[in-house]
């Protein structure tokens, strides 16, 4: 369904920061996308829904196709209409309206009249956001936040939901709430997701299919039950060691252990 | 005491005619966080048109009105998509200069065309006016003022509030990038605060000048609308409608009592006193948007 061919982008025309990304999401799946700080997760997210241009950015290398068509020429307002849609990292509500005028620009990228509909099932999935209708979004507690922004990405009704790190600041309760919803979301919609995640465990949980990032390239692929088998991304990114216990940091000696891609 | 209501209904009057023009530089600065330094310059911009339309072609009043509307949203829909679109991306900065030489433009074409003579209406409204109670007369100029700016802004008021069109630009002026990403039409958006910005301006302009006589030196029209502007807070709509009126007011009360024991010219600055005043307490102008930081 969306396709990226080795990408390579470059940031004012210097700075490479993927290095020929290839994946691919199927339709009705969720597959995650893994890696530490900078290794060019929301690079990523940005190069599919065109964000890049806002910073300079620029896909130098390959193509990203989505149901066929290229779309790493396009505008982000056209991209979103042909149905992908972004949640930004950081929880970007509009902070000076309320919850449910939020809600409503989602939609506003759609002129039919099933929005009525929409909003209700959006408040369905949470009904927190039901209750706080008329609050200004600048004021709400950072899960609510989290959910608003997803609530709102719902309403333009996209084929493809790209999260940036939805559970970046949350407590561990709120993480599980929020990837329960998105869960049941897409069990309903049938809607494709792709997860940036730092949280390899509960990413890995959710999604079928996973990447590995590491300086702008895929240095691991397979599907989410293997990924949590490797013994490198249980050392480096779960923080187990074999026996599944919790690490001891006395007996850690680092150099005795490399990743295997490097 | 008649003196004195005269006075506050000239000054309510000319006061929401400097709200609306406010109106224009706020929407313009809530959705690009441009500050406009054209908007005095396309104010009376407005005014020559209307002066045009109705003086040197005969028009009916209304009519020009019509016409400086159609004019001016033209206007300002070539400025947004020849001077502003290729500068989206650029440091607000110079985007702020360029309004600035736009403005001189603008102010210089005027110069071209209709010289620097004060230009004069014939009188558009009858003597007298609607009386009040027993103790206040309502010019008809002031009636008509009132009525005009009310429509604007109730009108202008309820499309923002209440319309998709409405939301999409406080979307965009509360997060331009998340609004792409939504899928909303920014430039579309931009290029309608323009048009909405101008008009009011433009129409604000011509309301104001038909009464005293047009000249180039009108433009400080506009500049006392920016105090408004700031002084009501950048962001917010609400604030410049209560402040126009209040600076219309101080503006007349100190030219009626002040000036003629000064020897006048204090009315003349007292929009951009009371602008000093109040940045110094409330740097955001009095109902601005205070970044929101949750505790």
């Amino acid at each position: 369904m969306l396709k990226m061919v080795n990408v390579e982008v470059k940031y004012s025309e210097v700075i490479l920061v993927l290095r020929g990304i290839s994946l691919e999401l199927p339709a009705n799946k969720i597959v995650c996308l893994l890696g530490a700080n900078g290794a060019g997760k929301t690079t990523t997210l940005k190069a599919i829904s065109g964000l890049l241009g806002s910073e300079d950015g620029k896909v130098t290398d390959g193509f990203i196709e989505f149901s066929g068509e290229r779309i790493d020429r396009l505008e982000t307002e056209i991209i979103t209409k042909l149905g992908i849609s972004q949640v930004l990292e950081g929880r970007r509500v509009f902070e000076h309206l309320n919850v449910d005028d939020n809600v409503r620009t989602g939609a506003l990228s759609r002129g039919d009249g099933e929005i009525k509909v929409d909003i209700e099932r959006v408040y369905g999935y949470f009904p927190r956001l039901g209750q706080l209708k008329k609050r200004t979004a600048g004021y709400l507690s950072g899960g609510e936040q989290q959910m608003l922004v997803i609530a709102r990405a719902l309403m333009g009704r996209p084929k493809v939901l790209l999260l940036d790190e939805p559970s970046l600041g949350l407590s561990p309760l709120l993480v599980q709430e929020v990837f329960n919803v998105l869960g049941r979301i897409q069990a309903d919609t049938r809607m494709s997701m792709l997860l940036v995640e730092q949280n390899a465990n509960i990413a890995l949980k959710i999604s079928e299919y996973g990447y590995v990032l590491e300086n702008g390239r895929v240095v691991l692929d397979g599907p989410s039950e293997k990924i949590i088998e490797n013994q490198d991304i249980r050392e480096f990114y779960l923080g187990l060691s074999e026996l599944g216990s919790r690490k001891s940091y006395r007996e850690v000696k680092h150099y005795k252990r490399r990743k295997r891609w490097l | 005491m008649n003196e004195l209501i005269n006075y506050l209904i000239t000054g309510v009057a000319n006061g929401f005619i400097y709200s609306m023009i406010a109106i224009g530089f706020i929407l313009i600065f809530k959705c690009s966080k441009i500050f406009n330094f054209a908007q005095p310059e396309i104010t009376i911009l407005g005014a020559y048109i209307i002066y045009a339309a109705t003086v040197q072609f005969k028009l009916p009043f209304m009519l020009g009105i019509g016409i400086t509307i159609g004019l001016i949203a033209i206007l300002a829909l070539i400025i947004e998509r020849v001077l502003l679109r290729p500068m989206i991306g650029q440091p607000i900065l110079s985007i702020i200069l360029l309004t600035l030489g736009l403005g001189s433009f603008v102010r210089g074409a005027i110069i071209l065309i209709w010289g620097t003579e004060w230009l004069r209406f014939p009188p558009l409204f009858p003597e007298g006016g609607v009386a009040i109670g027993r103790i206040a007369t309502l010019s008809y100029p002031h009636v008509f003022f009132l009525s005009m700016c009310s429509l604007f802004i109730l009108s202008l008021g309820a499309y923002y509030r209440f319309s998709r069109g409405g939301l999409a630009m406080r979307a965009t002026a509360d997060d331009i990038i998340v609004a792409k990403v939504l899928g909303i039409k920014v430039t579309r958006v931009l290029a309608l605060t323009w048009v909405i910005a101008s008009t009011v301006g433009g129409i604000g302009g011509a309301l104001l000048t038909s009464v005293t006589g047009i000249h180039y030196t009108a433009v400080e029209i506009g500049f006392k609308s920016m105090a408004v502007g700031l002084v009501g807070g950048l962001e917010s709509l609400a604030g410049v409608i209560v402040v126009g009126p209040l600076l219309g007011i101080a503006e007349t009360l100190i030219a009626g009592y002040i000036d003629p024991l000064v020897g006048g010219g204090l009315s003349e600055v007292a929009a951009y006193f009371v602008l000093m005043v109040v940045l110094i307490f409330r740097p955001h102008g009095i109902f601005g948007w205070e970044t929101i930081e949750r505790v």
